[in-house]
């Protein structure tokens, strides 16, 4: 991805990451974990990512961090998968936003940067909720 | 959403090792999260084309 992005950390098994963004509302803790799940014998990677609560000790996904660099925190997220998928290659990433708003910021994400995504992997989305298929960025585009 | 890697080419990310990061397991977040994903292919199953792909790779490793 050649969009600019934060440096992270990660945990020991290339599981766990973190990364602290910087913007209007100040530097905010963001984690970003892949968890093992199976499913009718196959084993996929759950992706999820929230802000690190302070108070609470607990992450959060909801919050609105309105903090001006929601490009750069998203190509962010896409490198920790990039870094993930080096470390287990060949694996199943499934990603979904908190909100139907989100998952559609996540694809025009995806439809702006396809030319460098789909280098990397291939993506498929889910239609009217049932329907699995390969990621058209002609498809989304059309939506813009 | 969801995605399989292709085969390795150079990319243009870094990740750090210097600060330690927790395993965060046990974060009520996460596991409501990766409940809600089970659930989701439990219901939904899988792409029938990563199902193929799947299969492929099965038989070369035969």
């Amino acid at each position: 991805m050649n969009q600019k992005k934060y440096d992270f950390w990660v945990s020991n098994r290339f599981r766990d990451y973190e990364f602290y963004s910087e913007g209007l509302k100040g530097r905010i803790k963001k984690v970003v974990r892949f968890r093992p799940i199976t499913s009718d014998g196959i084993t996929f990677f759950n992706l999820a990512f929230g802000d690190w609560n302070e108070i609470t000790g607990q992450i959060d996904d909801r919050i609105i961090t309105n903090n001006g660099d929601r490009d750069k925190v998203l190509a962010t997220v896409a490198a920790t998968v990039l870094e993930f998928t080096d470390r287990y290659p060949g694996t199943f990433v499934y990603a979904k936003g908190s909100t139907p708003g989100r998952t559609r910021l996540y694809q025009i994400g995806i439809a702006c940067n396809w030319e460098e995504i789909h280098r990397h992997v291939h993506v498929y989305g889910v239609q009217k909720k049932t329907t699995w298929s390969y990621f058209r960025k002609v498809l989304i585009m059309k939506h813009l | 959403m969801s995605s399989t890697s292709k085969n390795k080419i150079s990319r243009n990310h870094k990740s750090k090792k210097t600060e330690p990061v927790k395993e965060y397991e046990h974060d009520p977040f996460f596991v409501e999260k990766d409940r809600q994903a089970k659930e989701f292919f439990d219901k939904h199953g899988f792409p029938e084309e990563l199902l193929k792909i799947l299969e492929e790779r099965t038989k070369k490793k035969k």
